[in-house]
């Protein structure tokens, strides 16, 4: 071919303004890559909790897109349920519900979180506050015998319990592995305010009420569908942040904020818990002194893993810069802190702790600008 | 030593095709098109009218005020249109159209080599004047305004530019391989004329050939040194490089010699060697023409008046260009016809298949711009609210502070085309300023 004028007319050619190249990746994968990650823990929900956490999960999110659905037709805008936007904040939705929670229950806080937290101020990249927490508190306050029930179902704790400690260990690590959650229902730690018995309670069933650190860890315990296991929490925001998607200090603060204040202020406000460092051998399980006990148990009970791995790191709702990223974990880790060894109202602050600083996110980022180039330096 | 800048991006380089390739000589055309015009500043005045004789490095225009070039007639021949043309930023400027008589025979007093060593700072400027030399790294600004810092502004430092952070482009490579005696040569004349102490040689990793030669060539000169940086756009960039290579920043809405620094590509510089110690005016340039649709892609040795199609016709297609763009795909600019010349600032031509979609999506405040963004502003706030046609606030939140580099664009998940909106809020103040001027007056 050869390079004839008629060939480009000038309405042949295309014009923009650079850049004329762009990098791969855009929201769709970003989101999508998200929701990957969060399969893994979901599948395992199932096979913990049973087929009804699968009911919850599907639930939650066929009600997050067919209401985003909805309020982009009926306001006249595209449908963009194809973005996973919503599937992300209806898995996270149903992460934080127990796993027997009624099903209307779901669909309500699945309209909070789509129609009000989100679509209401105008719809991806716009929400202040994080969709999935918004509807979980909702949900609290509108249900709490619903959100915080008084039995925690759980199947198959004891074989996930099993997968991998008897083959680190030829006899179970502690009594407690050998009582088996398979088919008990049971409180969940934190769940009841179950920091107020810290300590062996005279019945001597303490091992049922407190289950061990590596339990705790792998999420064979009973709890909140998808909160329970850190290790595949962290599995999953591990490989986000291997992809550049996350922040790795958003949960590395966050946590190591909570251990801390775990660590130093141990005891306030938690009848017994002075006793921590004197807990019987086997509910420690995991070879640690007593002092570690206590802040790695703060640290692996409860959402805040979920909370610090997914939701701190939510793109929309937090801050912009890194600076400012850390600065919002360190404030969730406070709160939570605070909220679990210093207050009585809420057992588990990690909900409100991200939801109150979604709401100082633009302060943060307004305190957090970096320096210019060429600024000058007074 | 060395340091580095913030932010940037790193694309595929695309330098493959051609980064190797030895500069081939373009058959010279029979009608050139010289823009009066190839500068930043004001146009040339035409010193020719239609019938005119010419010869090689005869005067076509003559600098009308400071900030303004010459230009030379690039072959000698004849005259035969002094006319606007459609020109590479989109709209039509005065040129002047000549025909070749193929016996490029040089202008009296051109082509003649000359002793440098008695040469003053004035002299040297006088004579980059004359030989109508401009920067060719893109920006295009008349060199020896460069050349000429206020009384109060001491520079210390010549930074070379042979970063060619844009990918696709290799002529700055080609010339590096080829001529880097040229370069080292009229570095040290720039030097002398603003009395810098120091000469950087500053080149990518990616081009680490071009970088010993350069290093070799300097070790004959006191005081000059050859630096290799890690390659990263927009590290070409003055402010970006400065940095890099110095340390320094130049203050905001400053210069660099407010840095203490001067800052010529290694084109400009080979061209300051020939127009100085030859007395050649700038008429011929290397540029690059590549691309997913140039099916012989190359550095070539173009003479300034080139229409494209002579070029891309030496080129040849291997499927019809969606988009042709002026320099590289970063903050290159899309061409309207083949027509159109080359120019002193045209450092290549890249011919794409395909083009991005320009649709694009609310921010999702992912930060991947502001991680990216070279002078460490908000690109997501800017484009928040210029979106929503906030210009002052925008003002107010740097807008002003941007260079246009595209990084943020670039990495946009939601390819929000941020610096178009940058681009055309700047206009859009810029308008309203000279407007409230006038009102003024
Ligand atoms: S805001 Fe301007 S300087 Fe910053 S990345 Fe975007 S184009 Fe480059
Ligand atoms: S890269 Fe795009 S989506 Fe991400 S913060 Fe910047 S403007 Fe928003």
């Amino acid at each position: 071919m050869t390079a004839r004028e008629e060939q480009f007319e000038p309405n042949r050619l295309s014009i923009a303004t650079s850049p004329h190249i762009r990098e791969a990746g855009d929201v769709k994968r970003i989101m999508w890559t998200v929701n990957a990650t969060l399969v893994p823990i979901a599948a395992l929900s199932l096979f913990l909790f049973g087929w009804y956490a699968g009911v919850v999960i599907a639930v939650s999110v066929i009600s997050c897109l067919v209401f985003e659905a909805v309020w982009q037709r009926l306001s006249g805008k595209s449908i963009t349920i194809s973005d996973g936007s919503a599937v992300i904040t209806g898995l996270l939705l149903a992460f934080v519900l127990p796993p027997n929670v009624p099903l209307y229950v779901v669909i309500v806080a699945a309209a909070v979180g789509i129609l009000i937290a989100k679509q209401l101020f105008g719809g991806l990249g716009y929400n202040i506050w994080n969709p999935a927490l918004v509807g979980r508190a909702f949900v609290q306050i509108a249900y709490p015998a619903a959100v915080t029930p008084s039995t925690w179902p759980i199947v198959s704790g004891d074989t996930w319990h099993r997968i991998f400690m008897d083959v680190r260990n030829a006899a179970p690590p502690n009594a407690l592995a050998g009582s088996s959650y398979d088919a008990v229902t049971l409180a969940t730690p934190l769940a009841n305010d179950a920091l107020a018995g810290f300590a062996p309670d005279a019945a001597g069933n303490v091992h049922l009420m407190y289950p061990s650190l590596n339990d705790l860890f792998l999420g064979a315990i009973p709890g909140c569908i998808g909160e329970t296991s850190a290790l595949l929490i962290i599995l999953g925001g591990l490989y986000l942040i291997c992809k550049g998607y996350i922040n790795w200090k958003v949960p590395v603060v966050y946590l190591g904020t909570v251990f801390l204040f775990a660590f130093f202020f141990p005891s306030w406000k938690v009848p017994g818990a002075a006793a921590f460092g004197g807990l019987p051998e086997y509910v420690i399980g995991l070879d640690v002194p007593g002092r570690f006990f206590f802040p790695l148990y703060q640290v692996f009970s409860g959402g805040i893993v979920l909370g610090a791995v997914y939701m701190a790191t939510d793109m929309v709702t937090t801050p912009i810069t890194s600076r400012g990223q850390v600065i919002f974990a360190l404030g969730c880790g406070v709160i939570t802190a605070s909220i679990r060894l210093l207050g009585h109202g809420f057992p588990e602050g990690c909900c409100y702790s991200i939801l109150l600083m979604n709401t100082a996110t633009p302060l943060i980022d307004r305190y957090t600008r970096p320096t210019k180039y060429g600024a000058v330096k007074k | 030593m060395p340091y580095t800048f913030n932010g940037g991006v790193h694309p595929p380089e695309s330098k493959h095709a051609t980064e190797h390739l030895p500069v081939r000589a373009l058959a010279v055309g029979e009608t050139l098109i010289v823009p009066l015009q190839q500068h930043l500043g004001v146009a040339a005045n035409p010193v020719v009218k239609p019938g005119d004789k010419v010869a090689r490095g005869t005067l076509l225009g003559e600098p009308a005020g400071f900030i303004s070039a010459a230009v030379h007639s690039p072959v000698s021949g004849e005259v035969v249109a002094v006319e606007p043309r459609l020109l590479g930023l989109g709209r039509p400027g005065m040129c002047v159209v000549v025909k070749n008589d193929f016996e490029d025979r040089w202008a009296e007093g051109c082509n003649v080599e000359s002793d440098t060593a008695t040469l003053t700072a004035e002299d040297i400027r006088r004579k980059v004047r004359d030989a109508g030399i401009v920067g060719m790294g893109g920006a295009t600004f008349p060199t020896h305004v460069k050349l000429s810092p206020p009384e109060n502004k001491r520079i210390d430092t010549l930074v070379v530019n042979g970063a060619e952070c844009e990918p696709f482009l290799t002529a700055d490579h080609a010339l590096m391989l080829a001529d880097a005696g040229a370069i080292v040569l009229g570095a040290a004349l720039a030097a002398r004329a603003v009395a810098a102490e120091r000469v950087l040689f500053a080149v990518e990793a990616n081009k680490p050939d071009a970088f010993e030669v350069l290093d070799k060539v300097a070790a004959f000169c006191d005081n000059a040194t050859a630096l290799l940086l890690p390659t990263r756009y927009p590290q070409g960039a003055e402010k970006q490089l400065i940095k890099a290579v110095t340390g320094r920043e130049v203050p905001s809405g400053g210069l660099p010699m407010d840095a203490g620094v001067l800052v010529q590509n290694v084109a400009t510089c080979a061209a300051i060697h020939y127009g100085v110690a030859f007395n050649r005016p700038l008429t011929e340039r290397i540029m690059t023409v590549t691309g997913p649709c140039a099916a012989s892609p190359g550095n070539f040795h173009v003479r300034v008046g080139t229409p494209y199609a002579d070029v891309l016709r030496e080129v040849g297609f291997t499927s019809i260009p969606v988009r042709i763009i002026m320099g590289g795909p970063m903050m290159g600019i899309a061409q309207r016809s083949v027509d159109i010349p080359v120019t002193k600032g045209t450092s290549g031509l890249v011919l794409l298949d395909e083009v991005p979609d320009d649709s694009w999506h609310a921010c999702i405040r992912c930060g991947k711009c502001v991680r990216a963004c070279p002078v460490s502003i908000i690109p997501s706030e800017l484009s928040v609210l210029l979106e929503a046609g906030r210009v002052d606030d925008a003002a107010n939140a740097d807008m002003l502070d941007c260079i246009e580099c595209g990084c943020c664009t670039y990495v946009c998940p939601s390819k929000r085309p941020i610096v178009n909106w940058i681009k055309a809020g700047k206009a859009e103040l810029a308008a309203r300023r000279a407007k409230e001027r006038k009102a003024a007056k």
